[in-house]
């Protein structure tokens, strides 16, 4: 069953829970230079009236539905899990040389100096697979970020998709 | 320190009987347990209305807009039985003072990573936000040239700390905006120590008059 990622941005307040939960689940080293597969952000954007617009945004891998990252990687790490649809790897034969990272709109592929290979956001594809939800959605208390299944998505009649944001942005190949 | 309080000089004893008291034991009670004891005044469920049926821990027993124990001291000390509005900064608004220490640092801001100073030695969580920062209100930044991540000294007349800006709209004009529990940058080192409530004489914690001022990176 193909998942979705929905991002609420109405509901997210930055406070960084679901990052809590990335680090957790992927024991991240930060010590070891290491950053979070998760990002928020709370941008403050000036209005023309005079006022601020605040942007609170939580993202990670988009996992999208035709990941540029894939057939950028020349050893094949990349590839897309048939069963949940998120983008995973096998970084077995990674050579470190970031093409993933630079194919990546978002920035979502890390090159992790200890051991010089890449790393992502699988989406916590094994936990998906076992009836679970991603440690970043468990850890989300306002409902802000969910993964619901593909047919769920369509049913609920949202646009909020993490992916939906790269059509808005015009990054798609036309 | 011998001050004059029938209570103080009973003890400390005597001090934990009275912030207990109300639960159905004393500390004697509970030095002659050696395990945890059942506090006999916590029975579920909790009856609400005990105070209304029995009268508040007020001289006249009724919930007082109107302070009786205020209204019976002294009034060279200028305190107001009704709750009437009083600046926190009117032991610091001379001219001078003013026109040296024009920010309201406002202390009370809080990060739902941060207890107090309890977490900020937690990697992951400190990872959120490494260092002291000042929130600075947009208009303020402008003017003063600050950007953000720039490398920044609050001071006061009672001390100085140093921390990184953060520009914002989410404050007001004049009003610097900062937590407490830093270890490195201390807040309560800017606030001075006759800086209290008139009333109750607890430390006003939470406000004082600072400025603020472009330092060279350390």
């Amino acid at each position: 069953m193909k998942h979705v990622f929905v991002f609420d941005q109405d509901k997210c307040s930055a406070c960084s829970a679901c990052m809590m939960g990335c680090l957790d689940q992927n024991d991240t080293d930060l010590a070891a230079g290491d950053k979070c597969f998760r990002q928020t952000f709370d941008n403050e954007i000036p209005l023309a009236d005079g006022g601020t617009y605040f942007a609170y945004i939580s993202a990670a891998c988009m996992h999208c539905v035709d990941a540029p990252c894939i057939p950028a990687c020349p050893v094949g790490c990349l590839y897309k899990d048939p069963e949940t649809g998120f983008t995973v790897y096998d970084n077995t034969n990674c050579i470190g040389c970031k093409s993933c990272a630079m194919a990546c709109p978002f920035g979502a592929p890390r090159y992790r100096a200890s051991d010089g290979k890449m790393v992502k956001c699988d989406g916590c594809n094994e936990r998906v697979k076992n009836g679970l939800d991603p440690a970043c959605v468990r850890a989300c208390s306002f409902g802000a970020l969910t993964c619901v299944t593909e047919e769920e998505y369509k049913a609920s009649g949202s646009t909020k998709a993490c992916n939906a944001l790269i059509d808005q942005l015009g990054l798609r190949k036309k | 320190m011998d001050l004059d309080d029938d209570l103080l000089k009973a003890g400390h004893e005597a001090c934990v009987d009275w912030m207990i008291d109300g639960c159905g034991l004393t500390v004697a009670d509970l030095k002659a347990h050696d395990k945890p004891i059942k506090v006999p005044a916590a029975v579920w469920p909790v009856q609400p209305g005990k105070l209304l049926k029995d009268g508040f821990k007020t001289p006249s027993g009724k919930f007082e807009f109107y302070s009786n124990a205020i209204a019976a001291i002294d009034p060279k000390y200028g305190l107001d039985p009704l709750p009437s509005y009083r600046d926190p900064l009117e032991d610091q608004n001379d001219p001078e003072t003013k026109a040296a220490y024009p920010f309201y640092l406002c202390t009370g801001a809080r990060l739902p990573h941060a207890i107090h100073s309890r977490t900020h030695e937690t990697p992951w969580l400190r990872s959120l936000r490494p260092d002291p920062t000042i929130e600075v209100y947009t208009t303020d930044a402008e003017r003063l040239g600050l950007q953000n991540g720039e490398p920044v000294e609050l001071y006061s007349p009672y001390g100085k700390i140093r921390m990184k800006v953060k520009v914002t709209a989410r404050s007001q004009p004049g009003v610097l905006m900062t937590l407490h529990g830093y270890t490195e940058a201390n807040v309560n080192e800017l606030i001075g120590r006759n800086h209290l409530d008139p009333y109750s004489g607890y430390p006003g914690f939470k406000g004082m008059r600072c400025n603020i001022r472009k330092v060279q990176e350390a």
